[in-house]
Order: structure tokens, then sequence, then C-alpha cells
């Protein structure tokens, strides 16, 4: 692959890779910019080394590795450190607030799943990729995918359904 | 109340993954609606925030894509540009010499010369000439080294005064 060919399969996943990351973030978009260089610059060392066959998965692939690392380290450095940490529940006045407005944050809504749960809804729901195409971004096979995907989305519909009984009373 | 049905239909299939993504457009459209059932309307935020971001992915790659189409559209002009330059000057030169592919070629003051014999005397009129003028130049050059040699008899008188002026 000529770095010209690079740029234009990169340019044109930019957008996508930026939304992905940007699920994974709080602070900004510069820190989901970061990301994406840095997957960038992953998917660019692996193509010196060989031929990609499918640029696409493979770069969601290393960017969904770069974000899970991003949140270990976050977990690790910023939790401990930071006495006014604070895990947002249920209770919280905040996300209380947060489903009365109705904010329409995609992220409040994937943050209650675990990460496998929520890239898998964010590939589908959002991206629009098949089956196998997800599968071969998180490694995995379709069948797991299938699971992945009924969980997240069974746990959505309980958050969706208790929030509507809690308007209404 | 009938696509009603139908939704309510698909809604269970996405909740178990069974959907395939055209399905799941159909569910994002719905909900786009305005929704009126109760039941349904829990589901309308949710499928409304995948169906924003969606679009918003979209839009992004809308702009990328025309940003670059145009950038290779250019690129490619200049690429046949200069190919059909190449060609314009092939198709130019052929058309003003049109006979003369195969014959030797040789224009000497101006004069287009086809026959090799008259061309080699030519060639042997202008080396003479050549050769007259390196004898010329001979010449000039013999008349120099006899200035040397006058130079040479002076050094002793020149040695003599700066001898002279250094006693003063």
């Amino acid at each position: 692959m000529t770095p010209q060919e690079f740029n234009i399969v990169v340019s044109k996943l930019r957008p996508r890779l930026i939304n992905f990351a940007s699920g994974f973030v709080k602070d900004g978009a510069s820190t989901a910019d970061d990301m994406v260089q840095e997957a960038i610059i992953k998917l660019w060392k692996s193509s010196e080394l060989q031929e990609i066959r499918n640029p696409e998965a493979l770069t969601m692939h290393i960017l969904k590795n770069v974000c899970l690392d991003y949140l270990k380290l976050k977990k690790n450095n910023m939790d401990s450190l930071n006495p006014n940490f604070h895990i947002y529940t249920d209770n919280d006045p905040l996300v209380a607030v947060e489903h009365k407005d109705e904010l329409c944050s995609i992220n409040s809504y994937l943050s209650i799943l675990p990460h496998d749960q929520m890239i898998a809804v964010r590939l589908r729901d959002i991206m629009g990729y098949e089956m196998d195409e997800i599968a071969k971004i998180l490694g995995t096979s379709e069948g797991n995918v299938r699971t992945l995907l009924s969980r997240a989305r069974q746990r959505l519909r309980e958050k969706l359904l208790a929030n509507g009984k809690d308007r209404r009373s | 109340m009938e696509k009603i049905d139908e939704v309510k239909a698909l809604l269970e299939r996405y909740f178990n993954a069974e959907t395939t993504l055209k399905e799941e457009q159909i569910l994002r459209d719905y909900f786009r609606t305005d929704v009126k059932d109760e039941e349904l309307l829990a589901y309308k935020p949710l499928f409304n925030c995948f169906s924003d971001e969606a679009d918003k992915i979209k839009e992004l790659e809308h702009i990328d894509t025309s940003i670059q189409s145009t950038s290779l559209k250019r690129s490619f002009h200049f690429r046949w540009i200069s190919v059909a330059a190449a060609a314009a000057l092939a198709l130019f030169t052929y058309l003003i010499m049109p006979e003369r592919g195969d014959s030797l070629k040789l224009i000497i003051d101006g004069v287009n010369v086809y026959n090799k014999e008259l061309a080699m005397s030519k060639a042997d009129g202008q080396m003479s000439n050549i050769n007259s003028m390196m004898g010329k130049f001979k010449n000039s050059t013999a008349q120099l080294e006899s200035m040397g040699k006058v130079g040479d008899a002076l050094s002793p008188l020149r040695s003599m005064g700066k001898a002279m002026t250094q006693n003063d």
C-alpha cells in the first residue's frame, strides 16, 4: 500500500473512527482524535509488514483495542488518585435530570453496558455493520456477536421501560 | 393498527438480535415519525439517538468523500493533460515533416541535406575552414613567443634596476 492509498483509506474511515472513539471518552474530541491517530499509526506499521485485506475491519479492531487500553489506563490512574471521583448510579440527581429532560445522549444509554456489549451496539446500531464484519472487528464468532447484542439490547430495554414507568408515575 | 403490530413484532426480534440491517432501518424510520402508542413511545429516544448519531457520521463521510473526489478528479486531469500534450507534439512533428521518417537527417547552414556525399563534402569544407583558423591561431602564438623572448632579455635589466634602488 502506497502512502497515498493509505491516506485515502484512512480519510474515508476517519469520521467513523472518531465517532467510535468518542463513545469511550468524556473529556472532549481531542482525546478521541488522539486515540484515532494512535490507531492509524499502528495500522500504518502493520501495513508495512503485510498487505491488508480488509483495512476497515482491521482499523476498527485496532481502535477498539486502543480505546479499551485507554479505559484501563484511566481506571488505573484516575480512580485511585481523584478523591472526588464519582460513580454515577441510577439514583444520581444528575442522571435523573438528564433523563427527565430526555437529553439525547447516546453515551448515557450505552454507559450502563459492559464494554464489549457497548462496542457491539455501537458497531451495529450506529455504524450499521453486518454481523460478520462485527465478528471480524471483535475477533469473535457471529454467534457470539448475536449473544452480545441481544444481551445489550435487553438491558437497554429494561432501562427504557423503567424510565418510562418513572415518568408516568 | 397493522403497522403497530408489525413494528412490535420487529421490536421483539430486534431485542433478540435477529433482525437484519434493513429491518432495523424500518424501526428507526418508524420511530422518527409521530409515535402515539404508549408502549412503543418508551423506545423512541433510543432509536432516535441511534438515527441522529448515524446521520452525523453519514454527513461527515459525505463531506469527506466530496473533498476527496474533487481532489482525485483534479489530479486525474493533470495526468491526462501531460499525455495529451505529448500526443499533440508527436502529431505536430509528423505533420510538419511527414516524408523524412527514414532518410538521413542533416541540416547545414539552414539547408536540408539528403545526399550523403554532398554532406561529406560540406563537412570537409567546414573542417578545412576550422584548420585554416587553427593555422592563424598558431601564427599569432608564434608572435607572442617572440614577445616573451624580449621579456626574458629585459629581466636582467629589471633586476639591476632593483639593485640600484636598494642602494639608494
